[in-house]
């Protein structure tokens, strides 16, 4: 442990951030968030398993003291104010090339789903969890992981233009969905 | 081969087609298919359907991409530069802790309870609530905490320079910039600093009010104080400034949108916390030590 542990928490702040600005959705309070679970993380070091996921421990200290703030706030009546942009630091490259696009397009997409959709597709999808260490980490059933994983995967794919599902022999070659001219 | 007969199928919306299927997988299923997470039986199973079924196969393909995508898109977000703010404050809990880890540390490991606090945040905490006890108030500071204010923390540190207890001439532009962000510029809080002692508050110019905290020493032994300024129209702000041979120098201020009779919400304090971590602060003084050590100062 010791040195290692620290080390390993320091290369990890990207991914903290991220994880936290999708749990959050404002940059101040995802910073707030990483630098709160940093302290819890150092305080439980001596309860973190070696040979264990290192992340999904530090994923579920983040949710956990995020669900904490949010409890707090709502028996006091705050209100959290989401940032106008849902945009993920980094992810706004003024690049215009097509890849660009296609990664602007995409977080978009997770931007626009529901929370607890999102923050799977993260955890697995992204950070790759397995179902169950996701369900570990969200306090939720595995069968729970599984139809909220597939709903936000159905969403995205429909946002990035992944085609649906379908015959193989539809007009998908024209490439104009939503056109009715094809009846 | 494909042969389902699937002409009646919505265009675009939810896969329908899955009845007319002869070999029926949820969607849930195909996902875990594509992402590695079915048993070897009902891995081969699925393999062997999508092998025969161009439509099943196309639905597991589009939870392939769709991960592949969102990990892409989400990994490009990685270069993102940590804040050096963010950084460095990580850097001094690590320092902190492995300071204080025979102590703190070892004791509540003993306890099997919560996680010790790096440096004595629990003394600092107690000063905190002590004060606002002494100052009438009823319950504990974060629980008297008003609506709609955590979303707006201005977090502003490292001022640093240019806050003299009179107006110097080495009073910096930069500086200077940062006390006004936080509305912490004049002599009269300067005064104070000097003058009050913790869990006694005094009326400044403007309506404002100067409440001082704690007193504590910083890892380099210089004298630092909590203190907070509040009711500056509906704002509050928690600080610390600390003595620099005969100025205060602010070193951080969390700034809030109080509301009215607004408090600083328990996100600030953390963010306080965790300052007063990243700086090694000692144990807030006495009474008698604060007393004395501001005395040794005077002008």
């Amino acid at each position: 442990m010791g040195d290692g542990f620290d080390r390993q928490l320091i290369d990890f702040l990207p991914r903290m951030r991220r994880f936290a600005f999708a749990l959050t959705r404002n940059v101040t309070a995802a910073d707030d968030l990483v630098q709160v679970a940093c302290e819890k993380a150092l305080a439980g070091k001596a309860r973190f398993t070696a040979g264990t996921r290192f992340d999904a421990w530090i994923f579920r200290i983040m949710r956990n003291a995020w669900i904490d703030q949010a409890r707090r706030r709502k028996t006091r009546g705050e209100t959290v104010v989401l940032d106008e942009e849902f945009e993920f630091p980094g992810g706004d490259s003024r690049a215009e090339t097509e890849t660009a696009l296609v990664l602007k397009a995409t977080l978009a997409a997770i931007a626009e789903l529901p929370d607890d959709q999102r923050d799977l597709l993260i955890l697995v999808s992204v950070e790759g969890l397995s179902y169950r260490e996701a369900a570990d980490v969200l306090d939720v059933p595995i069968g729970t992981v599984m139809s909220r994983l597939a709903r936000a995967r159905r969403k995205l794919g429909a946002a990035v233009g992944i085609d649906p599902p379908g015959p193989r022999s539809s007009m998908r070659a024209d490439g104009v969905q939503g056109s009715d001219s094809d009846g | 081969m494909g042969d389902t007969p699937t002409g009646d199928t919505p265009k675009g919306g939810k896969p329908m087609d899955r009845m007319a299927t002869p070999d029926d997988f949820s969607d849930e299923i195909l996902m875990a298919y594509a992402d590695g997470e079915l048993d070897e039986a009902r891995h081969a199973a699925v393999e062997a359907a999508i092998a025969r079924d161009d439509v099943l196969a196309d639905r597991v393909a589009m939870f392939a991409e769709t991960a592949d995508r969102a990990k892409q898109a989400m990994d490009a977000t990685l270069s993102a530069p940590v804040p050096a703010q963010l950084q460095r404050a990580v850097e001094g809990l690590i320092a902190a802790q492995a300071s204080g880890q025979d102590t703190e540390q070892a004791s509540a490991d003993a306890k099997g309870g919560a996680p010790a606090d790096p440096v004595s945040l629990a003394d600092h905490r107690a000063r905190r609530e002590a004060g606002r006890r002494d100052l009438g108030r009823s319950g504990g500071w974060r629980r008297v905490v008003p609506g709609a204010m955590a979303a707006s923390i201005a977090l502003v540190i490292g001022l640093g320079v240019g806050y003299g207890l009179r107006p110097g001439p080495d009073s910096t532009g930069a500086g200077g910039a940062g006390m006004a962000v936080s509305g912490l510029t004049g002599p009269a809080i300067a005064a104070a600093l000097a003058e009050i002692p913790s869990g006694a508050e005094q009326a400044l110019a403007g309506g404002r009010t100067f409440r001082a905290i704690a007193s504590f020493r910083d890892e380099a032994g210089a004298v630092c104080r909590e203190f907070e300024v509040a009711g500056e129209a509906g704002r509050a702000s928690v600080n610390v400034a600390c003595r620099d041979a005969d100025r205060w120098a602010v070193r951080i201020s969390i700034a809030t949108a109080a509301g009215g009779a607004g408090y600083a919400p328990a996100s600030s304090l953390e963010a306080l916390d965790a300052y007063l971590v990243s700086v090694g602060a000692g144990a807030p003084l006495s009474a008698q030590e604060e007393k004395a050590v501001l005395e040794t100062a005077g002008p």
